[in-house]
């Protein structure tokens, strides 16, 4: 969730959020207006420099001072939630948040308040603060409310609630091309895998520069059959992103069901130079030299990916297979013993089958 | 029918030769070979050398290849030379080495006559050229006449179902791993049909090498008498250096392994005694015990061969050419009356019985599946391997075990391990170290998915990837419903090993399944317990308290070996014995009926040692009260007295006393402690 923090970052410092590409800046430093002595506003503005050199612990206690000096100082909670936030003292920020909201409820405090609850895996939470943001009267930050409300119900499955969404975000900002990206894999999840194609082509026309949707649509392709279409989506993906580690797995995974594994193991390789504990392209990788009866070699490649995720019950799964026709019978039924009490029930058909 | 065209041709072959001119076919005459009349005299001479061989009534084609290879020599070119050459390959069963011949027969000469065609698609088929051999059988029988078709048709039809089986299990391939079990095992010499035991421990094969017993020769064969060897494996799971446990079990003459039971202490085997007979051995400690004809209703005036026991080694099944089968050699089985008796051997049926020849009969050590070779039902070539289970008084149909376990060639004398996984077999068609060597098959099952796991970035503003799901395919797994239990018998002071006796109850029926014996001298037994059955297992030997256990299969559980080692007791003062098989309704003291077994056994003691005083206890888990407990389990003990009284023991003689918990084997923390806490047992008082 790095870009969370982007975010908090626009919010204070008036840049565009991320990724969103012509986003409204927001301004906080000069809504303060000049009253009585304005000691508090002195400090909250120090607070805010302090912010913006990334002192986050220094800003907090100008804000806390602030407050001290004006209790129902609204912005000042808003900016010391943000910088709480920044330190991952999410159940401090929510509070600062709440009382921000107390005082001033504003779409940006509930859409940040709703980001937090997000990366607090507090879906139904965040959602209420996305809804609030959506229903309120700024328009500024509706179309991420939108989008980020479409993310939650995604990630709640919710499928048909997340294209609502996307569909609301697009609605409000037409060229939103990660709206267009995640409404691609929306209907994907669908299996509704041609309009998840026409999704994808939008958001790289918004953006040709945008990686992840030619990654997205050359899988979409791959379920497809397309395995050459999907090839070339995926080279386009790693030539924009050179270091895209995923897509490189996953031109890899089509290599190989063409049979074609001196370039599958290539792929594989790449990734894991890329991404030196990619359990995923370690196993993957194991299952090529497999493919080509280099069942010790193979076997290599499944106790690296082991190794570095202990609880990968596939690389298990797998290197049973391979140690199966190394005649390893008992080395074979201890690794499907273990991948299905890692959670891979089809280990226990094999092991039944060989094992006594 | 081959033999007689071919005599046919070789009677005609000298109008044939002026005749049958045609392109390319080079005569064996002056015409041709008009400088070189010595050369064509001495090939001439060859032809005729051979030809005579070939027309006696016990051809030698080695010797007949020799004078025809003389004359081909000189001459290449002549189709029916081509033709014999050919021919003698077919017969030598060197179908591969033929066809370059007959080949060679049908460029010159398309319609060249007689069964050139038939035999061609023959090699074809053997090696595997199945499109070359249905289309030269389709070619073959458009050349027939009416008469001849009807004649043929079924061989034609036979030879076209084989080839296109064969493509058909080419095509799909069993997944299996065939290897050489190495030279600990195989020599140069001949080497086959090997046995398994049930748990893999015991080998037995045949082998004509020199240390057979005696050292003689068998001048037809040209090798050695047949000796059966037997290996074991060490410690280490390997197999030791084949014994020859010489006589009596070997004799002089030929001595061939047909089966053997499934803890491996007794044998089947074959003797040329009238017309080919069954004879029986089985292991006295470590000395194999001369073996006996298995008399007349097994064996017959006519051929018996191969033969196995069944799991409970009352039933043997066996393979017998008498007249009344089917055609050839079919399959039979027998069972022993209760008096030991073998009864009168019954044809298995048409199941699995075919006009056709059937052999190898391999009995599964889980009562119902069974394992046999014939050249009827759906087979590639020659003999085929396959398996029929008996469920629910029916035969299935049979399953071929595939491509490569079966060949185009003759495939045959197969067993295969209780679980299933290792079969074993010889074969002369692959490389190795002598002409038939052993082989392991290790079956892997249907093929495994491997998975690939593979990631998106499903949204668009989350940096790490969505897995993506993975859906597996619901594997089908042939699964083996058996329980191997094995172990040692010994007293349980003295740790002496103790020659003992195990009956196998079925408690539903309360009937005696089978009756095993251990090893005297090893004290170790193995028991096959076929899954869907509850079993009572007594364990008795002289001057002991019997042992019991309970086994219960009826769910099936699959494929499981126990090691179970026993201890038993003398019949002592102070001896006690936990009652496995008496059981009561859950928090009641009525008896149920599976305990009746147990009962009797306990009856049966106090009958032969009228002196014998005992207690019966009863013991709970903590579930519940102390009191509850105390009570339950002293009227279940009273349940169990009050039934030997009924059946006539003086009461004087019965003691008996609950215990409640107060004397738990177990920790009452688990469901499997407090199961062995809850228990019924016996002590010997006085005697």
């Amino acid at each position: 969730m790095k870009h969370l923090t982007l975010v908090f970052l626009c919010i204070i410092l008036s840049v565009y959020v991320q990724g969103q590409e012509n986003s409204t800046p927001i301004d906080t430093i000069k809504t303060v207006s000049a009253a009585d002595d304005q000691k508090a506003e002195k400090t909250y503005n120090e607070g805010i420099v302090f912010f913006q050199q990334n002192k986050h612990q220094e800003a907090i206690s100008r804000f806390d001072e602030a407050i001290s000096i004006k209790p129902n100082f609204a912005k000042a909670y808003f900016n010391r939630a943000s910088a709480k936030a920044e330190l991952k003292k999410y159940a401090e920020a929510i509070s600062d948040y709440n009382m921000a909201i107390l005082l001033e409820p504003t779409g940006k405090a509930y859409f940040s308040r709703g980001l937090i609850r997000y990366e607090m895996k507090d879906l139904d939470g965040s959602l209420t603060d996305f809804n609030s943001c959506i229903q309120g009267s700024e328009m500024d930050l509706k179309p991420q409310a939108a989008y980020y409300a479409g993310c939650v119900y995604f990630d709640k499955q919710n499928y048909e609630e997340a294209i609502k969404m996307y569909n609301k975000a697009i609605e409000l900002k037409p060229d939103y091309a990660f709206a267009y990206n995640d409404r691609g894999s929306t209907k994907r999840q669908l299996e509704k895998y041609q309009e998840a194609l026409q999704d994808y082509r939008k958001a790289i026309q918004i953006d040709p520069q945008m990686s992840i949707a030619f990654n997205n649509m050359a899988t979409v392709k791959k379920k497809l059959g397309d395995l050459e279409g999907a090839i070339t989506d995926y080279t386009s993906a790693i030539s924009l992103k050179k270091d895209y580690y995923i897509a490189y797995n996953n031109r890899g995974s089509v290599y190989m069901l063409k049979g074609d594994y001196e370039k599958a193991i290539a792929d594989f390789s790449k990734a894991i130079e890329l991404k030196s504990d990619y359990v995923f392209a370690y196993n993957n990788r194991g299952n090529v030299k497999y493919k080509q009866k280099k069942y010790e070699d193979a076997i290599k490649d499944y106790d690296k990916a082991i190794n570095i995720d202990p609880n990968y019950g596939y690389a298990f799964l797998n290197r049973g297979i391979s140690k199966e026709m190394l005649r390893d019978e008992e080395g074979a039924c201890n690794d499907w013993k273990k991948a299905y009490s890692l959670g891979i029930e089809i280990a226990q058909s094999y092991f039944k089958g060989q094992c006594n | 029918m081959m033999q007689k065209i071919l005599t046919l041709i070789v009677i005609l072959a000298a109008s044939f030769f002026t005749n049958l001119a045609m392109s390319q076919n080079v005569e064996f005459d002056q015409k041709a070979f008009p400088n070189d009349k010595d050369g064509l005299k001495a090939a001439l001479k060859s032809i005729k050398a051979g030809d005579k061989i070939l027309n006696s009534e016990f051809p030698n084609y080695q010797q007949a290849l020799t004078f025809y290879s003389e004359a081909f020599k000189f001459n290449p070119n002549n189709s029916i030379l081509n033709y014999n050459i050919g021919y003698c390959y077919v017969k030598l069963r060197k179908y591969k080495d033929a066809i370059p011949y007959f080949e060679s027969v049908l460029k010159s000469e398309p319609n060249f006559q007689g069964d050139i065609k038939f035999l061609l698609a023959k090699c074809y088929h053997i090696d595997y050229k199945f499109d070359e051999a249905i289309e030269m059988l389709i070619n073959y029988r458009k050349t027939l006449t009416p008469d001849e078709i009807s004649s043929y048709e079924k061989e034609i039809d036979k030879e076209l179902a084989e080839c296109r089986k064969g493509k058909e299990l080419v095509n799909n391939p069993v997944r299996v791993i065939i290897e050489n079990v190495g030279d600990k095992i195989n020599t140069e010499f001949p080497d086959y049909s090997p046995v398994i035991n049930a748990d893999r421990s015991v080998l037995m094969f045949t082998s004509m090498r020199p240390t057979t017993t005696g050292g003689g020769i068998d001048e037809y064969r040209n090798q050695y008498f047949e000796d059966i060897y037997i290996s074991q494996k060490d410690e280490n799971g390997q197999w030791i250096a084949p014994q020859n446990p010489g006589k009596p079990l070997n004799s002089e003459t030929h001595d061939a392994i047909l089966g053997i039971s499934a803890d491996g202490q007794q044998l089947f085997l074959y003797r040329d005694e009238g017309g080919g007979d069954i004879l029986f051995s089985k292991l006295s400690g470590d000395q194999w015990q001369k073996p006996e004809n298995m008399g007349k209703n097994i064996n017959s005036p006519y051929h018996e061969s191969t033969a196995s026991f069944s799991f409970d080694y009352l039933t043997i099944y066996f393979v017998s050419d008498r007249p009344g089968g089917y055609g050839g050699h079919d399959i039979y089985s027998s069972r022993k009356d209760e008096k030991g008796r073998w009864s009168p051997a019954q044809n298995m049926g048409g199941d699995i019985n075919t006009p056709y020849e059937e052999t190898g009969i391999f009995a599964h050590p889980d009562g119902k599946t069974f394992y046999f070779s014939s050249q009827g039902h759906q087979t590639m070539g020659g003999f085929d391997i396959f398996k029929i289970t008996y469920e629910n008084g029916k035969f299935s149909a049979p399953v071929n075990l595939g491509y490569p376990v079966n060949t185009t060639g003759d495939d045959v004398f197969f067993s295969i391990s209780a679980n299933g996984k290792y079969g074993y077999y010889s074969s002369s068609n692959k490389e190795g170290f002598g002409s038939h060597d052993i082989y392991q098959i290790s079956f892997l099952g249907k093929e495994k998915e491997l998975i690939t796991n593979t990631e998106d970035n499903l949204i668009a503003f989350k940096n790490s990837g969505v897995q993506e799901k993975v859906i597996m395919q619901k594997v089908d797994i042939e699964e083996v419903n058996l329980m191997i239990l094995k172990g040692t018998i010994t007293d349980e002071y003295t740790n002496e090993v103790l020659f003992a006796t195990l009956e196998l109850t079925d408690l539903t029926t309360n009937k005696v399944v089978a009756t095993f014996e251990n090893n005297k001298s090893t004290g170790k037994y193995l028991v096959s317990l076929p899954g869907g059955k509850n079993y009572a297992i007594t364990v008795n030997s002289d001057q002991c308290l019997f042992y019991s256990d309970n086994v219960d299969l009826s769910a099936n559980t699959g494929y499981n070996e126990v090691v179970k080692d026993i201890q038993l007791k003398k019949i002592a003062v102070g001896s006690s014995v936990v009652l496995k098989n008496i059981f009561f309704d859950s928090g009641k003291s009525t008896l149920k009926p599976e305990s009746e077994k147990e009962l009797e056994n306990l009856l049966k003691l106090l009958n032969e040692i009228p002196t014998l005083k005992i207690e019966i206890s009863g013991h709970t888990d903590n579930v519940g009260s102390a009191t509850f407990n105390k009570n339950l389990s002293e009227k279940r003990a009273k349940a169990v007295v009050d039934y030997l009284v009924g059946k006539g023991v003086n009461a004087d003689r019965l003691t008996f006393v609950g215990y409640g918990f107060d004397q738990p084997k177990a920790s009452n923390d688990t469901p499997e402690g407090r199961q062995e806490n809850r228990r019924t047992e016996f002590k010997v008082l006085s005697r």
